[in-house]
C-alpha cells in the first residue's frame, strides 16, 4: 500500500506530527499522556452507552443500574471498563505529574504541561466521584451528605458550591440529578479541553525542537 | 542506511551504483516506488557508503540508525504508533478482565434516619478530607485554607522555582515526596468525617 503524503491544510499538518520525531527524553511522557487520552475516550464512549439506560431519579435509578448489569447485552462490561477505566486515570495522572515533578521539566516549555497536569489529576478525580454518588444506594447518600457538610466550611466559594450541589437544604433527587449533570454534561468537557491543550503544547514543543535541530 | 539517487537516472547508472556498493560488500535493496529511486542499505559495512556520495548518480545518503538518530528520536508514525496500540489493546484486555471479575455493585437501599458507622469514602478523596478532619469542627476552615496554599503552590511552582535547567532545585523533589507520603498515610490511615 502507497501512503501518500497529503498535500493541504490540516491533514498536511497532522500527518506532518504524525511523521514528526519525538526525542527520546519526550518518548515516555507522550506514550504516557496517549494512554492517559485512550482511558479518557474509553470513558466517553462507555459513559455515553451507559447514559442511554441509566435514569438519574432516586426511584429509577437502582432499576435502571440493574438493568445495565442484567438484562442490557454487555451491560456489565460496559459499566464495569467506565469504572475500573476511571480508577486507572487517576494514578497515571498522578504518576505523570509525579514524573514532571521529578525529573524537574516542570519549568521552561515544561510548565504548561505541569499546570495541565495537575487540573486534570483534579478534573479527573472529580469525575470519578462524582460518578461513584451516581448509583444513589447508602454508601452513595452518606458520602455526598458528609463530604458536602466537610466542603460548606472551606472558605470563598465552600458554601456556594455546597448549596448548587446539594439544590436546596437537603440532599434529594435535586442534588442527584445536578451530580449527574455535572459528571455527564461539565466535567468531561472541562477534562477534554485541558487534553486538548495539552496535546497542543506538546506539538508546539515537538515543532520547537524539530526547528532548532534544522 | 537509505542511499537517494538522482530522479531518472538510467538502468545502467542504476546497475554502477549497485556494482560499487557490491564491491564494498554492502547488500542493498532497490525501492522504485517513489519519485526517486532509493536503495535501502541492508547488511555490510554500511557506513563505508558515506564514499558513494562522490558518485553522480547518487544525491543524499539517509541514515535509518546510530547515535545522530537516537538522539533526534524516532518517528511517531509507525514506530511508537506501534507501540501505543499494543498498549491500549493489553490495557482494554485487563479492563475487561477486571469489569468481569470485580464489577462494581449496587449497595443498599438509602436510609436517611440511620447512617453508617463510618462513611466509606473511595480512596482517592480520603486524604484531602481526612486532612481537613485533623481540624476541630469549628476551625475546618483553616485545613481547607491550606489545600488551596497547596494546591496553588503546585500550580504556580514553576514561577516559585527559580534555578536554571542544568542544576534544577531539589527542594521540590523533596516536597513532593513528604507529599505523597503524608497523602498515602491520610488514605490508608486517616479518618475522615
Amino acid at each position: 500500500m502507497k501512503l501518500g503524503l497529503p498535500e493541504h491544510g490540516m491533514s498536511r499538518s497532522l500527518w506532518g506530527l504524525l511523521r514528526s520525531p519525538v526525542p527520546p527524553a519526550e518518548r515516555t511522557d507522550l506514550l504516557l499522556a496517549l494512554v492517559i487520552l485512550f482511558l479518557f475516550l474509553l470513558q466517553v464512549a462507555t459513559g455515553i452507552l451507559l447514559a442511554f439506560f441509566y435514569q438519574p431519579s432516586p426511584v429509577t435509578v437502582a432499576d435502571s443500574v440493574q438493568l445495565i448489569m442484567r438484562d442490557v447485552d454487555w451491560g456489565w462490561v460496559v459499566r464495569g471498563i467506565h469504572h475500573w477505566s476511571a480508577q486507572a486515570i487517576l494514578p497515571l495522572c498522578a504518576f505523570q505529574v509525579a514524573r514532571i515533578l521529578w525529573r524537574g521539566t516542570y519549568r521552561g516549555q515544561g510548565s504548561s504541561s505541569w499546570s495541565l497536569g495537575l487540573l486534570m489529576l483534579l478534573c479527573a478525580t472529580l469525575l470519578a466521584y462524582t460518578g461513584e454518588l451516581l448509583v444513589w444506594d447508602q454508601a452513595a447518600f452518606w458520602r455526598i451528605t458528609r463530604a458536602l457538610e466537610q466542603v460548606e466550611s472551606a472558605p470563598l466559594v465552600g458554601n456556594w458550591i455546597a448549596h448548587v450541589l446539594r439544590g436546596g437544604d437537603e440532599v434529594s433527587a435535586t442534588t442527584l440529578s445536578r451530580v449527574f449533570s455535572v459528571h455527564s454534561l461539565l466535567l468531561p468537557w472541562v477534562l477534554g479541553a485541558l487534553v486538548v491543550f495539552e496535546g497542543w503544547f506538546f506539538a508546539l514543543r515537538l515543532r520547537g525542537l524539530k526547528e532548532k535541530r534544522a | 542506511m537509505i542511499l537517494v539517487l538522482k530522479p531518472g537516472i538510467d538502468a545502467e547508472e542504476l546497475a554502477e551504483v549497485m556494482a560499487e556498493l557490491q564491491k564494498r560488500g554492502i547488500e542493498g535493496r532497490l525501492l522504485k516506488n517513489g519519485p526517486k529511486p532509493l536503495v535501502h542499505l541492508v547488511s555490510g559495512p554500511t557506513r563505508s557508503a558515506r564514499k558513494l556520495l562522490k558518485l553522480e548518480q547518487v544525491e543524499a545518503l539517509v541514515p535509518t540508525s546510530g547515535p545522530r538518530v537516537r538522539q533526534s528520536g524516532r518517528r511517531f508514525y509507525p514506530y511508537h504508533f506501534v507501540h501505543l496500540a499494543a498498549v491500549c489493546l493489553l490495557l482494554t484486555g485487563v479492563l475487561v478482565l477486571f469489569a468481569g471479575n470485580f464489577p462494581p455493585g449496587l449497595g443498599d437501599a438509602i436510609d436517611p434516619q440511620h447512617p453508617p458507622a463510618e462513611v466509606p469514602y473511595s480512596w482517592f478523596v480520603r486524604a484531602p478530607l481526612a486532612f481537613v478532619a485533623l481540624f476541630p469542627h469549628s476551625s475546618a476552615w483553616l485545613g481547607w485554607l491550606c489545600l488551596y496554599a497547596l494546591g496553588l503552590a503546585a500550580l504556580f511552582l514553576p514561577a516559585l522555582v527559580r534555578s536554571n535547567a542544568s542544576a534544577p532545585a531539589r527542594w521540590p523533589r523533596l516536597v513532593g515526596a513528604l507529599l505523597l507520603l503524608g497523602w498515602l498515610y491520610l488514605t490508608f490511615g486517616g479518618a475522615p468525617r
